[in-house]
């Protein structure tokens, strides 16, 4: 009788000790769901449970972390990355140089984000998925694709209530800004984008194919400088003499000097351009404007307050 | 056996050239951006050899270790060796057939064709959209990669091109005059550069990514990329050495080769082949790395002579550690300045390859020469 | 003297348009010793390259043991018959040894070692010109007699059956002039070589030589025995000097003045 009871007693004992360690083993193991997001290069992404680490190969990749309130799953970035300020001390892991793939290796993250605008020959993607990371590449061609890379982003990382929140705020700012456009009476000004000038060379502008060109279009500009293959270009003072743009943007950084406003003002073959006889030369942050991340839209709203203050 | 005064002296040099490289291997999987201690670098290392169980210490960082150390460090030492070892075989050889210690794949036009064939050959790849496939084989895998066979073939076809038309130019008269084809490869080599550039501007692709890929930098290599190249200069090498004899007497000039019984129009080609492709078979994959197939057989003739029987396989060991080493350096040389002068420099960039390269080859060089000058010898 | 080794046949050739040799005919017969003679540019070092198959000539033809030269391999050809150049450039420092060597090359497959018989033939070859106590020195620290004699030592390593030699004495003082032509001369009784060489001094080729032939404007102007060659005529047509000559089967040429 008694053996019968120490004996049932141990089973039980047993079958508790082992349903605690399975209950003990279900929360440390992984979310077994499977989060899968078509990326912009075509590809399938597929992680088991949200990834908890993230390498970002692009600053504008960063500010979409950070914009979800994932910024503390950010174990490295891009040498470049300048905002928010709490991510210019995560791993720098990548520059204009290239990836350090052994860095992004060493951090083992469960995902990494790349803009394949810097990526167009797949060396830095060959590299990484050659050494099994899963990698997600970003490939906006239009302001709408950036709100899509901010759904994928935060299904992956497990933030996809706050990504549709950052996406219905982003668009709403940005059909504001076309309703108010549309309001607009008389000529549309033509707004040239200077990225660089310092007087030596060519200026570099933005083009109809830039983002920058598409900023200005739904702001109630009319960029002028033709192009489509996607970069920005340089162009001859004399095409800008002819062009006779009503409001310049010049792009402003804090990371490296921008001459462009005082050397465009103080080049006398420039004194008749609408824009600089009117004092209508405006610097602007560029990261607003080239960066493909959420704050774009602070860029469009910037633009669209400098083309009120043209129509008074 | 006894050995007299120059074959002792040769087995020191050859013994000293292998331990060079043995040492410079082991530092090329050492050093990374990464610190892994040594003993867990022999460890990881001795582990992933075929046949050996899993020697992998049971640390939280020993898998990211192993793919660090085998799928990153290795195949970029190797790559590095391969492409070393390659330039300086081609140079040695160059130098020897155009009777001018001056010539070298850079200056003959062999690299600047090579770098035009694979920026032609990027570009159709992107075209033509032709990527790379993994299939499992026996076990192993195998990486098909239409679009890097199409780039190395281009850039061995162009360099080939490039050397030829030199030739061609500058052969007056049933002769070639080494002054004049050394001319033509500086004209040649301006001119490639100036249509890569063009197609680099062109902006088809992102120039950016373009000009510095063609700087130069064995980071980022893969094995079957490493399995082309060593395939490419296992061959160049394998002719060259056999050639080397004739080389040689093919060095005292084509009048005297002809009556030595050489059929010097043949060998010559095959040659110039065989040169092109050690030097050219690399550049899609690395860039455009200058000056090793300059000074190192310059070095090393010095110590073995100018017998191409021990000039190529000396100029092969100690290319091969130069580029190891060298590649150390680019990678390392920010973060060593950066803790060393507190410039504010970006600690972690790389320089490319082929500047660390002409940094040191081009300023060796110019100390062999005024050491040269002041001694009367030239 | 045995049977004619090289010989032409109404060969012509010339540089750009300009012609240097014209019909000539030549025939080497083997262990012969036959020396070349004429003012600078009577085509006579274009005559030995166009023997030694290093020129191909426009017109006519080079039969070496009567096979037409271009249809041999050129080792088959070095094989026979080896070349000294008036001058040898060395680009780089190659010891001596190895420069001897460089005349094992017809004897020697791509893939083969350097075997016994090929140390033996580049020992005995150092050996005769007396080069062997500097074999390990570096070729371009020789003197110009040694150099010589190295790149003769070179041609010995051929074996070949045949020399020919581009005015082997030129550059040396008298006592090696003499010396190198001793050594020739021992090497073509000894051995049975066939020399041909380009040769300046008469008196020299006189002396040494088995049979003259004399060049004028790429065409042979005579060519026999030094006793028939080197008459007063012919060396005035030739040279354009008056000359006293005597000694009948040994013939001594004294040039005395410029005939006009």
């Amino acid at each position: 009788m008694k053996t019968t009871k120490l004996v049932t007693l141990g089973i039980m004992a047993l079958i508790i000790l082992t349903a605690g360690l399975l209950l003990a083993g279900c929360t440390e193991s992984k979310d077994p769901t499977t989060y899968s997001v078509q990326d912009d290069a075509g590809d399938f992404i597929e992680l088991t449970g949200h990834a908890q680490t993230v390498v970002c190969l692009a600053p504008s990749l960063t500010e979409i972390m950070f914009q979800l309130g994932m910024g503390d799953k950010v174990v490295g970035v891009d040498s470049a990355t300048n905002y928010p300020a709490e991510a210019t001390s995560i791993e720098k892991v990548s520059d204009y140089t290239g990836v350090d793939t052994e860095k992004i290796v060493a951090l083992a993250p469960d995902l990494v984000l790349m803009d394949k605008t810097l990526d167009i020959s797949g060396d830095t993607y060959k590299a990484l998925t050659n050494v099994d990371l899963v990698v997600y590449r970003a490939f906006p061609q239009t302001v709408q694709d950036i709100t899509k890379n901010i759904q994928d982003i935060g299904v992956l990382v497990g933030a996809k209530d706050k990504a549709e929140e950052l996406v219905d705020d982003f668009n709403t700012r940005v059909s504001t800004v076309g309703t108010d456009a549309s309001g607009d009476t008389g000529d549309k000004p033509v707004v040239l984008y200077v990225i660089y000038y310092d007087g030596t060379s060519d200026p570099w502008v933005g083009t109809t194919s830039t983002f920058a060109g598409s900023l200005i279009s739904t702001a109630g500009g009319e960029c002028k400088v033709e192009d489509t293959t996607g970069f920005s270009i340089q162009i001859s003072l004399e095409t800008i003499i002819s062009m006779d743009p009503d409001i310049i943007i010049c792009s402003r950084s804090t990371d490296w000097p921008t001459p462009s406003k005082s050397s465009l003002e103080s080049d006398s073959t420039l004194s008749e351009v609408a824009a600089i006889k009117n004092n209508m030369v405006i610097e602007i942050n560029g990261d607003l404007i080239d960066r493909t991340g959420p704050r774009m839209v602070e860029g469009l709203e910037e633009i669209r307050t400098v083309i009120e203050d043209y129509h008074g | 056996m006894n050995l007299d005064a120059k074959q002792t002296r040769l087995v020191i040099v050859f013994g000293v050239l292998l331990g060079l490289l043995g040492i410079s291997m082991v530092m090329g999987m050492s050093f990374g951006s990464t610190h892994i201690p040594l003993h867990e670098v022999a460890r990881t290392f001795v582990s992933g050899l075929p046949g050996m169980g899993s020697l992998l210490s049971d640390r939280a960082e020993a898998n990211s270790w192993d793919t660090i150390i085998w799928d990153l460090r290795a195949p970029a030492m190797v790559m590095a060796l391969l492409v070393g070892l390659g330039l300086a075989v081609s140079g040695s050889s160059m130098q020897s057939l155009f009777r001018n210690p001056l010539a070298d794949p850079f200056i003959i036009g062999i690299s600047a064709g090579g770098g035009f064939g694979a920026v032609v050959g990027l570009l159709l790849t992107n075209w033509l959209d032709l990527t790379a496939t993994t299939y499992s084989f026996l076990g192993g895998q195998v990486t098909i990669a239409p679009g890097d066979y199409l780039m190395v073939s281009l850039a061995f076809l162009f360099s080939m091109g490039a050397v030829m038309a030199a030739y061609w130019i500058a052969r007056t008269g049933g002769r070639t005059p080494v002054t004049l084809l050394l001319l033509a490869g500086v004209a040649i080599s301006a001119l490639l550069t100036a249509l890569t550039q063009f197609l680099v501007y062109l902006r088809l692709e992102n120039p950016t990514q373009f000009v510095v890929s063609l700087m130069g930098s064995v980071s980022n290599s893969q094995w079957y990329e490493v399995g082309i190249v060593l395939v490419g200069t296992i061959i160049a090498t394998a002719v060259l050495l056999v050639f080397a004899r004739r080389l040689n007497v093919m060095s005292l000039g084509e009048t005297e080769a002809r009556s030595l019984g050489i059929d010097v129009e043949r060998s010559k080609l095959i040659i110039l082949g065989a040169a092109a492709l050690a030097a050219a078979i690399g550049i899609p994959f690395v860039g455009i790395i200058g000056f090793v197939g300059l000074f190192i057989p310059h070095i090393m003739r010095r110590f073995v002579g100018p017998n191409l029987r021990l000039l190529v396989p000396a100029s092969a060991l100690a290319g091969a550690s130069f580029l190891i080493i060298a590649d150390i350096i680019s990678r390392g040389i920010f973060q060593v300045l950066s803790e060393v002068t507190d410039l504010g420099l970006f600690e972690d960039t790389q320089v490319p390859i082929g500047v660390t390269t002409s940094l040191i080859g081009g300023g060796f060089f110019i100390y062999l020469l005024i050491l040269g000058r002041r001694r009367g010898n030239g | 003297m045995g049977k004619v080794i090289l010989g032409c046949k109404g060969v012509s050739f010339s540089y750009n348009g300009k012609k240097v040799l014209e019909g000539v005919d030549v025939a080497i017969k083997s262990g012969e010793v036959v020396s070349i003679c004429g003012p600078n540019g009577s085509g006579k070092t274009t005559l030995l390259r166009v023997l030694n198959g290093v020129l191909e000539p426009k017109k006519g033809k080079v039969q070496l043991d009567g096979k037409d030269l271009t249809a041999l391999k050129p080792r088959d050809v070095a094989k026979v018959m080896a070349m000294v150049p008036q001058e040898s450039h060395f680009e780089f420092d190659f010891t001596v040894e190895e420069v001897v060597s460089m005349g094992r090359t017809p004897h020697q497959g791509l893939l083969s070692f350097t075997n016994p018989e090929d140390r033996r033939s580049v020992e005995r070859a150092m050996e005769i010109t007396e080069v062997l106590k500097m074999r390990s020195k570096s070729i371009n620290r020789l003197s110009g007699g040694e150099k010589q004699r190295a790149v003769v030592a070179r041609a010995l390593a051929q074996e070949p059956q045949l020399m020919l030699l581009d005015e082997p004495v030129s550059n040396l003082d008298i006592k090696h002039q003499f010396k190198t032509m001793k050594m020739l001369h021992k090497l073509n009784k000894k051995n049975g070589l066939a020399l041909v060489m380009v040769l300046h001094d008469l008196q020299m080729a006189a002396d040494n030589s088995d049979r003259l032939i004399l060049m004028r404007g790429g065409r042979v102007v005579a060519n026999g025995s030094p006793s028939a060659v080197l008459t007063r005529k012919n060396i005035k047509k030739v040279f354009g000097v008056d000359a006293v000559v005597t000694g009948g089967k040994c013939p001594q040429v004294v040039i005395k003045g410029v005939s006009d």
